[in-house]
């Protein structure tokens, strides 16, 4: 569907993209995951058309974008801030792109019609825009870019400004009506949540290259260095050698590390006090502090020889300074690369 | 796409080749008569302008009473913006937007509208003679220099209060509080906290008023006579009366530096005002206590008074009251009155004006709007192009008028003669009025607005219909109407640019005044009232379309 290939990118002597490869496949949602100032939405503006000055080159079913401007692209943009059109109605926002695309008056009422159904807004096609709530904006905005049927939709951080609550019910539908519309989308958020509810494929950016692009699932269990690892919100990050803990975990591992590699703990994998039916492996530690999250406590844990650990427990009773046997169940450990 | 748009760009010239035809060209043709009289270097001028006690004396006068306007302005402005700024009272909205008013009264209609309220026929007087039974008129105000003082305060009163009022109300109630905890009482916070709180807003507000009043050219003309010669008046009295260019020029040429100067520190001064007006915090008490209510009502009684006292003078004595209410001063413009120097009916200057406001409108809509363009979008070019926009602005008008005669007057522009002249030179003046309107709402189009419209298959041309112009269409309007009172209210370039048949209202109302004769009086001050209905319908459009904070005034 749209590839792009050794595209890179620079902004006098910042370099924003370097040598970029990318493919995304008919059908499907791509992610663009990593923090401000990654590239990624530079990224986003170069496959719309928005950045002309690159190397590299973007194809859309193997037509090349190069010398196609951006109004003649056909695609759909949706922007953080929305940038709903203040001056025109619910509806003549959403009419916008099929009126730039000359299209009889009575098909564009019958599509804006349409749309307003789809993304929940019936009767509110004479709303000024400014009278509308943020999720309600989100979806004029969204509407607007999917209206004049694009053939691929990109979405510059769309939850970005929502409250959280929102954001969570959000996403959901958004994936929902991309799918519905038989899309494929680039979806851009620093928010590796959101990235995990939407996406395909994650694309986890870093400096202005490439550094994992992976399925949800297989990009949690597995990251493939630390960056990311950091970046998906992993605290528990060691080396082998760190310590006769780390190296016990080493000796019980399939295929053996290398002595100085880094490796991950999946917090969710750490058990306390009974040890799991599953194979792991155990050392005692001390209860350095607890936090109360909610649906789960986050517990921070002091190993011996100054290793510290964080993992999740229901138990109520644990508080600081209790002394605690620690499992860390083999599965639970995720190898680097 | 690259085609298209640096197509679009060649509209960048018009403003550019306009400036450099009409503004910069004149301004050199200035210089160079100063600066080089019979073809070579020459500063006799100058030495003849810096030896002369007389011409020093102008320039001491110039100065000294732009100060004294200031001081005065600026000591009447700060209590009444405080209360503004801090008190909620009913009408003070209502104040506030009237406050604008006096920025597009022209000054003969002023000169006027005080004559008729403190001069020797003026409506106090009359007053104080009828009641205490005098036979003389016991105010004797013109050609003093306390009237063209006191038409300053009038004049700039309102900026004044504007830029303290809005600075303060900026400012939060937390650093007098962290103050009186500390043990200040209200005297210690106004000295610690509240006047160094206000400085820059009344530096820069003192700037602007004495940039305002050492231009001041039609107030001091009409009010106070050669005898108070300002360099604005001088400039006229040499160029026209006397023909001396030379010394005109020079005279001009000082007056550009003292006004370029002026600019500067104004920028200075606005740039913190600026940044610390976006934050506003916007606290406002009721009244309480009856020393407030004493205070608030003086202060709103003293505004009102100051600023309606002499428009209603001028509306009361133009329909003859006091003696029957009747609408012959108005019958009597259709004809020329005997002995008057005009050319024309009075009443066909009206045709005039209108005709002229319209062209210059128009223009200055057209010159304007690309010109913000070219700001707002324009990269370097517009960076660089924006502060000499503004150089028209700090350039007085009769430096402008005196540079169109002596420029404009032989190929390759030879308008002089032309009515052409006359909508050119007000087109110059109001132009940048439309910048300073239109821009801001140019600015606050988010780049996204338009990049979405772009990828929804909005071609160059199609941002421009719907989505710029629907979006600055306001102050589009604002601009239109600054751009029509300005240009119906102009005089310092028009008395030098406009002859005979094509003179505008305020040159009319003028001629009339120094026509001897009563009957020349009473025409001045029919064509007085409707300048001054014209400029107020033109100030309660603007009012109208004002957003708040939307544009730069």
């Amino acid at each position: 569907m749209l590839t792009i290939s050794g595209v890179s990118c620079a902004f006098g002597d910042v370099t924003a993209l370097d040598n970029l490869n990318l493919r995304v496949e008919p059908d499907e949602i791509v992610c663009l995951l990593g923090p401000s100032g990654c590239g990624k939405t530079t990224l986003l503006r170069i496959v719309a058309g928005l950045i002309t000055d690159f190397r590299g080159s973007v194809y859309i079913a193997g037509e090349d974008l190069r010398a196609v401007p951006v109004h003649e692209r056909g695609f759909g943009l949706m922007f953080q801030d929305y940038a709903l059109f203040p001056h025109l109605t619910v509806s003549d926002n959403i009419a916008y792109g099929l009126r730039r695309r000359r299209l009889s008056k009575s098909a564009i009422a019958e599509r804006v019609g349409q749309m307003l159904l789809r993304v929940g807004l019936e009767g509110f096609g004479d709303r000024d825009v400014s009278t509308l709530s943020g999720g309600e904006q989100q979806r004029v905005a969204l509407a607007r870019s999917l209206a004049p049927n694009p053939r691929f939709l990109m979405l510059d951080e769309p939850l970005g400004s929502l409250d959280a609550l929102l954001r969570d019910q959000l996403a959901l539908e958004l994936r929902s009506i991309i799918k519905s519309a038989g899309l494929s989308a680039i979806y851009v958020t620093h928010d590796h949540r959101e990235a995990y509810a939407i996406a395909d494929r994650i694309a986890v950016m870093d400096d202005g290259a490439m550094a994992q692009l992976a399925e949800p699932m297989r990009l949690y269990h597995h990251p493939a260095n630390e960056t990311v690892a950091r970046f998906l919100g992993f605290s528990n990050i060691f080396r082998f050698d760190e310590n006769e803990f780390t190296a016990e975990l080493r000796g019980a591992s399939e295929r053996v590390p290398a002595a100085d590699d880094r490796f991950l703990i999946h917090p969710e994998g750490v058990h306390l006090g009974k040890c799991p039916d599953r194979p792991a492996i155990s050392t005692e530690g001390v209860v350095e502090s607890v936090v109360f999250r909610g649906d789960h406590r986050e517990i921070h844990l002091a190993l011996p020889e100054g290793m510290r650990l964080t993992c999740k427990s229901a138990d109520a009773n644990l508080a600081a300074g209790n002394r605690v046997s620690v499992h860390v169940a083999l599965d639970a450990i995720g190898h680097f690369g | 796409m690259a085609f298209t748009r640096s197509r679009w760009q060649l509209l960048y010239l018009v403003p550019v080749l306009f400036l450099a035809a009409f503004y910069v060209y004149p301004l050199l043709t200035i210089f160079d008569i100063s600066l080089r009289p019979e073809g070579a270097l020459d500063l006799s001028s100058f030495a003849r302008l810096f030896s002369s006690d007389f011409y020093i004396g102008t320039l001491l006068f110039t100065f000294w009473q732009a100060l004294l306007s200031t001081a005065l302005t600026v000591m009447l402005a700060l209590p009444c913006a405080y209360v503004i700024a801090r008190y909620r009272f009913t009408g003070k909205s209502v104040l506030l937007s009237l406050s604008i008013l006096p920025f597009v009264l022209p000054t003969v209609v002023v000169a006027m509208a005080f004559m008729s309220l403190l001069g020797k026929r003026g409506l106090v007087n009359d007053l104080l003679a009828t009641l205490f039974s005098l036979d003389y008129s016991p105010i004797q105000l013109e050609r003093t220099l306390a009237i063209i003082i006191i038409v300053h305060v009038f004049y700039n009163f309102a900026i004044a209060l504007r830029i303290m009022a809005g600075y303060w109300a900026s400012q939060g109630l937390a650093t007098e509080e962290a103050a009186r905890t500390l043990g200040a009482n209200e005297w210690a916070v106004w000295r610690d906290i509240r006047l160094p709180m206000i400085k820059p807003a009344l530096l820069s507000a003192a700037v602007l008023v004495f940039t305002f009043t050492f231009t001041s050219f039609g107030v001091v003309l009409i009010l106070g006579g050669i005898r108070f010669a300002t360099l604005e008046v001088q400039i006229y009295y040499q160029a026209v009366s006397i023909f001396n260019l030379p010394l005109a020029a020079a005279l001009s040429l000082v007056q550009i530096v003292v006004m370029f100067v002026m600019m500067v520190l104004y920028t200075r001064t606005q740039r913190h005002v600026q940044l610390s007006m976006r934050s506003s915090a916007g606290i406002v008490k009721p009244i309480k206590s009856r020393a407030e209510r004493l205070l608030v009502g003086a202060i709103v009684i003293f505004a009102s008074v100051l600023l309606f006292a002499p428009l209603l003078a001028l509306i009361a004595r133009s329909l003859h009251l006091g003696g029957a209410l009747d609408l012959s001063n108005f019958a009597a413009l259709t004809e020329k009155s005997r002995g008057s120097l005009l050319f024309i009916a009075p009443l066909e200057s009206v045709a005039n004006s209108l005709r002229f406001a319209l062209i210059a409108m128009l223009a200055a809509l057209l010159l304007g709007l690309i010109s913000s363009f070219m700001i707002a979008r324009g990269g370097r070019l517009g960076r660089v192009f924006d502060p000499l926009l503004m150089l028209p602005l700090a350039t007085s008008a009769v430096t402008l008028g005196f540079g169109f005669i002596v420029a404009l007057d032989e190929p390759p522009l030879n308008l002089r003669s032309t009515w052409l002249i006359i909508p050119i030179s007000h087109t110059l003046v109001a132009f940048p009025f439309v910048v300073r309107s239109v821009l801001p709402s140019l600015r606050a189009i988010p780049p996204s607005v338009r990049e979405s419209a772009q990828v929804l298959g909005a071609r160059e041309r199609d941002l421009l219909r719907t989505i710029d112009l629907p979006l600055i269409s306001r102050g589009l309007a604002v601009g239109a109407a600054f751009a029509f009172t300005v240009s119906m209210g102009e005089f310092g370039a028009s008395l030098f640019v406009a002859q005979r048949e094509s003179v505008t209202i305020p040159v009319v109302i003028y001629r009339l005044i120094g026509d001897p004769g009563l009957a020349s009086y009473r025409q001045a001050l029919a064509m007085s009232v409707i300048l001054l209905l014209v400029c107020a319908a033109g100030f309660l459009l603007i009012d109208r379309l004002r957003v708040a904070g939307a544009g730069e005034f």
